[in-house]
Formats: structure tokens, sequence, C-alpha cells
């Protein structure tokens, strides 16, 4: 036998056997590890760039709470008034809101950056051509470089509200439900990612950004934090099917708050959230290599 | 007087070359005026009023709250504070003329822009799609657009003090960040002031903030407009003299200490 | 025009008081043409300050035009231009022709002489067809020309330059020297030019002032220096053998060896000492010589060595004013 294989265990031995991976697998693995070794570096050396400036850091995790404990005040507050909107009270609101809050704040913790005002300082300081002269790919180096400690505040005080407005709502916190609740964060933070990627590849294109972008991130999650029986057919249709970040939001907490969903949108579509929001992440990155293909095609 | 005018202007035409951001700026606030509108909707069906307003006055709100958006959170928002840290402010102050005004007039040409290009065109498509309450008079109209105009003046005010902090701290942005949520929420930005409990209420209406979104508000749905237009009178000129005196304050310590 | 006495800044930063202007004393007469030069950090942008009415001396006495700047800052901006390097003055968003017509608007020029005066300098300037772009798209050197533009618009009696030819290509250079040379001569424009380009001070200024650790090391005439200096020359060779030591002797009348680079020998000499072709003759009889050649002194030579901290000739040091710090204020 030829040296470097490994020994082939007889049959005898049972069903196990080592497997023999080609050369470019190992390759691809290896590069894919590498890769990861490096965006994590970079992404420990921007956390610890935030932590030098503790008092910094402190004040703006406080201040991104400060603005989701305020937001969640002014929901209380005209619930408080009005009682119930579209048959939801205010604690299950606030658990919408909450899942808001916590999925705009992982997203944004990462891709700050691709944010129109960001993006465009950075392509016009030359930044962005350096990175691309870099050996790693501009999206990790953007995602991992600046890694902001602050939208975690959001994270957080977004998570914080779904512990709370839980219990207010007589939810009973069991695995299942807490893992729904962290499928939804993650889903509904994917979309708003592939939002960011999606305007930030049309940044490429027009000087003035893409505004438009913003919108949908912080338009989209604030339409999804109100019940969503309450918009006409076409929101409902764009805000759960084209950007599904309502898809990802209210339709676990339509199970974590054991309702019923309004005609169109069952609790069960639920098994949906990651598949759709996994393909909407995909449209995201591929939006995003058109345009930074598009972008070193022109020229600056 | 022609200086202060032609300055007017040209922050009129600085802000029209933004044709982009305008359309944007107008979807944007189109988008956030539609979501807001069907929350309003929905809450309005379990009642018909409250804490004064109805359907109507809480669509009115929604639709000048749109209007104002830019203008008192304008895109600018740092321009200001950040010559002030980078040291280019030092320019303007070498210019002749009251630099007070000049500030003034150019943000004023730009918030008139931003309300003829965004805030008009919005709220007149609500109007006629939606139970807006509006003035119908042509007096009523013009008592509205002098009250937009007056909570623009007190927008670039505000802003302006807050601004001159930079002339003390480098952080600013921490302090504001901390300081923003409250003022969002005192100025009426999330959730009309009248739904406010008590206690808040008294203290949002009686701070230059109640000039910002309220009076506005209440000029459109002729509630109590006399008095909201005078409030809005009376913090232009208590801002006026806080701003100029902040200013020569931040002025003397450049002059004293350098740059 | 201008007159200081005395003047000095000190600023309290963290590590302690610093006296960036430390007593300098100087009269600019109307229509001089000065060069204010001096190593990174050595004070220049503070007396510019003060003198336009920014920065509040710490004492001493400042005049600009029989105005005290600081106190009559408003009054001063319309009869001074000033220029800063990095700094615009124009507006950064809008066509250059909109920056003229509100520098009009506020320094009040009646429109029909602004109408001639900017067409005359649009016409010197060559800023014809930047009028219509906004004033971000200009190139370095298209803004400079704008920015002097706009400074000398109205008709200012004293123009503060600060760097205006940093970052500036050859071509945008000249045309701003030329510029600025036709303004003194024929406007009759005091102009106070801070700089690093000692091409620029060689080009342009009559008179210098030098200024080190906030104080003034020379206060005169560009061509005093370069006359105390200027009998200095410097013969290069370039020896054969890249490890020989030149060494002088006393028929050499003082010249030596003041750099060596493997093959190259730069040996200064003065004119009164030994006549070059001597010294040629000399190094000849001693060492085989590849190639050689005679450099003129240049101001910049003489500038540098004075940053380095070489003793001036006697006589151009002026003395060091002074009035007892305080009571100024």
């Amino acid at each position: 036998m030829a040296e470097g294989l490994p020994a082939r265990r007889s049959r005898t031995r049972g069903a196990r056997r080592r497997l023999l991976l080609p050369p470019q697998v190992v390759q691809a693995r290896h590069r894919f590890v590498t890769a990861t070794l490096v965006y994590l570096r970079l992404a420990a050396a921007a956390v610890r760039a935030n932590m030098g400036q503790p008092l910094f850091l402190a004040v703006r995790t406080v201040a991104a709470g400060l603005i989701v404990v305020v937001e969640v005040t002014a929901v209380v507050l005209l619930l408080d008034r009005f009682g119930t909107i579209g048959g939801w009270r205010a604690p299950e609101v606030v658990l919408l809101f909450g899942l808001a809050f916590a999925s705009q704040g992982l997203a944004l913790a990462l891709g700050n950056r691709l944010e129109a005002d960001h993006l465009s300082l950075l392509v016009r300081k030359g930044t962005f051509d350096q990175v691309l002269t870099r050996p790693v790919s501009p999206l990790g180096w953007l995602v991992a470089s600046y890694v902001d400690a602050r939208y975690l505040g959001r994270l957080l005080a977004g998570v914080g509200a779904v512990a709370w407005a839980g219990d207010r709502a007589g939810v009973a916190w069991s695995a299942g439900t807490v893992a729904l609740v962290a499928l939804a964060v993650v889903s509904a933070a994917a979309v708003v990612f592939a939002v960011l990627l999606i305007a930030a590849a049309f940044t490429f294109v027009s000087v003035q950004g893409s505004e438009a972008g913003s919108m949908l991130v912080y338009g989209g999650t604030y339409l999804a934090s109100y019940p969503m029986q309450i918009y006409g057919s076409a929101l409902r249709l764009v805000f759960v099917w084209l950007v599904p970040v309502a898809l990802a939001i209210y339709v676990p907490a339509l199970v974590v708050l054991g309702r019923q969903g309004p005609p169109g949108l069952p609790a069960w579509l639920a098994w949906l959230t990651a598949p759709v929001s996994a393909a909407f992440l995909a449209v995201g990155g591929l939006a995003w290599r058109g345009g930074v293909r598009r972008y070193v095609g022109a020229g600056s | 007087m022609s200086a202060y005018w032609a300055m007017l202007l040209a922050g009129f035409r600085r802000q029209a070359t933004y044709r982009l951001a305008a359309v944007t700026g107008l979807v944007t606030n189109a988008f956030f005026g539609v979501v807001r509108t069907a929350i309003f909707l929905a809450l309005y069906r379990q009642q018909d009023q409250v804490a004064g307003m109805d359907l109507g006055d809480a669509l009115t709100y929604v639709w000048v709250l749109e209007s104002l958006f830019g203008v008192i959170w304008v895109a600018w928002f740092w321009e200001t504070a950040e010559s002030i840290r980078s040291g280019d402010f030092l320019v303007e102050l070498l210019r002749p003329g009251d630099l007070y005004l000049r500030l003034l007039a150019f943000d004023l040409g730009r918030s008139v822009n931003l309300l003829a290009v965004r805030a008009l065109p919005g709220i007149s498509v609500a109007a006629l799609l939606l139970p807006l309450r509006l003035p119908a008079s042509p007096a009523g109209l013009a008592l509205l657009a002098l009250s937009l105009l007056l909570a623009a003046v007190v927008g670039f005010q505000l802003r302006l003090l807050f601004s001159l902090a930079a002339f003390w701290t480098p952080d600013y942005r921490s302090l504001w960040a901390l300081l923003f949520p409250v003022i969002w929420l005192l100025s009426g930005f999330m959730v009309p002031i009248e739904y406010f409990p008590a206690v808040l209420r008294v203290v949002a209406e009686a701070s230059p903030l109640a000039a910002l979104v309220m009076a506005p508000v209440r000029v459109a749905t002729g509630r109590s407009v006399a008095l909201a237009v005078a409030g809005q009178l009376l913090w232009v000129a208590a801002l006026w003299l806080a701003g100029r005196w902040v200013l020569a304050l931040a002025n003397r310590r450049l002059v004293v200490h350098g740059g | 025009m201008i007159e200081a006495v005395g003047l000095r800044k000190r600023f309290r930063t963290r590590r302690g008081p610093v006296e960036a202007v430390a007593g300098i004393g100087f009269r600019v007469e109307a229509g001089e043409f000065v060069g204010y030069a001096g190593p990174n950090g050595a004070g220049k942008s503070t007396t510019v300050k003060m003198m336009s009415g920014i920065l509040l001396p710490s004492s001493g006495r400042i005049a600009v035009d029989g105005l005290v700047p600081y106190r009559e800052r408003k009054r001063l901006a319309r009869r001074i231009g000033v220029v800063f390097g990095q700094r615009s003055q124009l507006w950064w968003d809008l066509p250059l022709r909109e920056s003229f017509d509100l520098i009009g608007h506020l320094y009040r020029i009646p429109a029909a002489d602004r109408t001639a005066r900017l067409a005359r300098l649009v016409e010197v300037l060559g800023l014809g067809p930047l009028l219509a772009a906004p004033v971000r798209s200009l190139s370095l050197g298209q803004r400079m020309r704008a920015e002097l533009a706009a400074a000398v618009l109205p008709a200012p009696r004293v123009l503060f330059l600060d760097e205006p030819t940093i970052g500036l290509d050859v071509e945008a250079k000249a045309a701003v020297r030329d510029f600025l040379r036709e303004l003194n001569r024929v406007e009759g424009t005091t102009v106070i030019l801070t700089t690093h380009d000692l091409d620029d001070i060689a080009l342009l200024c009559s008179r210098l002032m030098i200024i080190d650790h906030g104080r003034l090391i020379y206060d005169g005439t560009v061509e005093a220096l370069r006359t105390a200096y200027g009998t200095t020359r410097v013969l290069v060779v370039d020896l054969a053998d890249p490890s020989a030591t030149v060494t002088t002797g006393p028929e050499w009348a003082g010249a030596q060896v003041v750099r060596a680079d493997g093959h190259r020998r730069w040996i200064r000499f003065a004119r009164e000492g030994i006549s070059a072709a001597d010294l040629v003759a000399l190094v000849l009889a001693e060492h085989e010589v590849l190639d050689l050649s005679i450099v003129e002194p240049e101001i910049e030579d003489v500038i540098r060595r004075i940053y380095r901290g070489e003793a001036l000739p006697p006589g151009t040091v002026p003395p060091v004013t002074d009035t007892p710090p305080s009571q100024d204020r």
C-alpha cells in the first residue's frame, strides 16, 4: 500500500470505515478554517478596541438599552390608553418589540459598516480599496473588523424585553419556547443583515448611498413590532414573503404566545422561518458579490 | 440684510442638490406614515376618543410628524459639531457679520427646501386619502406653515445649543446618545404628548420640545392654536438668547485657548 | 500696517504649560511681502491666529491696520483676507460661483464692484470653467486658486496665507505664486505668507521672518540672508576610491568636508578664502576624481542650516522686544 494512506480497518470491525477525503476537500477545509481564524482574530481586535474605552462602551451600551426601554414605555403608554391592538394586549406587543430590537441589535453588531453612510465613507476614504487588496473577503473583513459592541446593548435589552413581556403574558418558558425565541432572533437578524447587504450593493452604484436600505431595516423592524393582522394585505405580503422579517418575528411569536394567526398567517409557518430567512440571506450574499464585482470592474 | 437672505437661499439650493436623498427621504416618510396610520387605525377600533384626540386628530398627528421628521432630525445633524471638533469652524469665525443669524439663515433655507419637497407631498396625499383634520381656510393653512417653520427654527436652535457642547467635550456623541431617547419620547415623536400620564405631560408641555411636534399638530387640528403658536414664538426667543450667549462663550473659549 | 510688541502665547496642555510664542516683535509696513518661516511647531500658525483676531495673546501688544485684532475681530475681518492651506472657506456643496456671490454679500461688496473684480480674478486665476462646479469636485490646485480669489475678492488690505502651496503640483504652485506677486505689486496688498516651502520664499518675499521655538530668530531681507551665507559654496566630488579620506590642511583656507556618501564628498568653502579653481587643484593633487561640480548656495540651504541651529551672522538677529507679561489683559 502507498504511504500516507490511512490504514483500512477490516470489515469485521464493524460498519465504521475511515473516510478518504480527496485532497481538494482537505484543502478547502483548511482554507475555511484559516479564514475563519483570521476573521475571529479581527473580531477579537475589534472587541479589544471597544474594550479599550470602557467608559465610552458602557455609556453607549446603556444608551442603546435606554432606547429600548423608552420605546417599550411608549408602547405600554399607548396600549394603556387603548386596551388592545388587533386583539393583542400590551405584553404581547412588547414581546414583538423585544424580538425586533434583539434581531436589529444582532444584525447591526455585525453589519453596521454596511450601512449607507458608513460604507460610502469607507469607499471615499479609500479604505475599502485597501481592503480589496487584502487576502480576505471584503465582507468578512467589514463584519469582523467593526464588531460594534454597542449594538449588543440593543440585543441584550431586546432579550430582556422578551423575558419581561413573556412573564407578563403568561408564557410558559420551556426549552422549546426559548429555542423558538432564539430562532426568531437569529432568523430576523439574518434577514436584516441581508437587507444591509443588498443596500450596500446599491451603495456601490449610487454616489449618495442607498438610504432605502436603512428604511427597510428600521421600518421593517418597526412594522414587525406590531401584530401583523393590523396591516393590509400588501404590507403583509411584502414583509412576510419578500423581506421576511415579519415571518421571522411574528410567526414564532404566535407559537410562543400560543396564539393562532390571522387567515394567511397560520402558526405552523414557523417551520418555514429558518429556510426562508436562510434563502433571503443567500440572496443578500449574491447581491453583495454582484455589487463588489461591479465596483471592482468600474474602478472607483 | 441681503447677506442673510443670500445665506437662506444658499441653504435652500444646497439642500436641493440632494435630489436622490429627497426621493428616498420622501419614500421613507411615506412608509413610516403608512405603518403608523395602520397602527392608529387598529388602535381606534377599540375607542372613539382618547385624551381628547379622535382618529382624525391622531392621523393628522402621524402625518405632521412625518413631515417634520427630516426637518428636526436632520441628516446634517452633526455637521456643526464636527466642524468645531475638526477646527474648520474657525473659518466661520473669521467672517464678518452675525454668526448666529448666518447659521440660522442657512439652516432655515435647508429646512424650507425639505418642508417643500418632503413634507408637502406627503401630507397632501395623506389628506386626500385619509380623514385628516387640517385647516380649511387659507389663513389657517398659512398659520400651519408658520408653525412648521417655527418648529424648524426651534429644532435648529436646540441642535446648535447641543453642537456647541463640542467646544467643551470631544465626546459629545456619547452625551447625545444618553439624552436622545428621552428627548425623542418627550418631544412627542413616538406617541402624542396628549397620551402621556399627567406628570410626564406637564414636563413635556413646559419644555421647548413641545414646540417641535405638539405645537404644529395643535395648529393643524385646530386645538388651542393661538397658545401653541405663542408658545413656539416664546421658545424661539428664549432659545435665541440662550444660543447667542453660549455661542459667545464658545467663541471666547476658542479665542483664549486656541483650536 | 502690522505692529507686534512682546507678543506671547501660552497654552495649557496635558504636558504642562507650553509657550508657543515667546515674546516676538516686528513691524510690517503696508505693501510688504513678508515670508514667515520656521520648522513645524515653531509658532507660525499661532502668530497668524493672533494677528487675525481668533486667538487671544497671553501678553504683549498687536495691532493690524490700526485695530486690535482680538478686540475688533468683526471690523478687522472686513479688511483682511485669510487663506488656510487645509481649511476651506468655500461652501462645499454649492457651485463655485455661489460661494463668490455669498462672499460678496457677506462682505457687503457693492454689486458692480464685485462683478468687475470677480471677472478679473476669474480671468487671472483661470477659474472660468470651474464656476459651475461644486467646490467638493475641484482638485486641490483648483480649489486653492478659488480660495485665493475668494479671500481677495473683498479687496483686503492685508492677506494672511497659511501654507497655501502645500500639496500642489508644480503648475499650480507657479500659478499661485504669479498671482500673489501681481497682487502685491499692483494693488499694494500687504501679504504675510506662512510657508514651509522655501521656494515660495525665494521667489516671492522681499522680507523674511524666521521663527523657531516661539522666538524670532531672523527678521530681515532675503538678500541679506543670502549675502551673509551666500559666500559659501559647495564642491561636490566623486572619488575613484570610496574609502579615501580628504584631509584638509592650512592651504585649504577653512574649506571642510561637510558630507560623505560612498564615492561622493561635499566640500564647503568660502569665496574669500579660496577660489574654486584652487580648491579643485588641491583635491586633484591628492585624489583620483571621477567627476565634480560646484553647487551655489540656495536660500533653502541657508534656512535649513538656520533650522539646524547654526549660528547666524552677527547683526541679523533682532533684539527680543519685551513688555513685562501680565497687565495687558
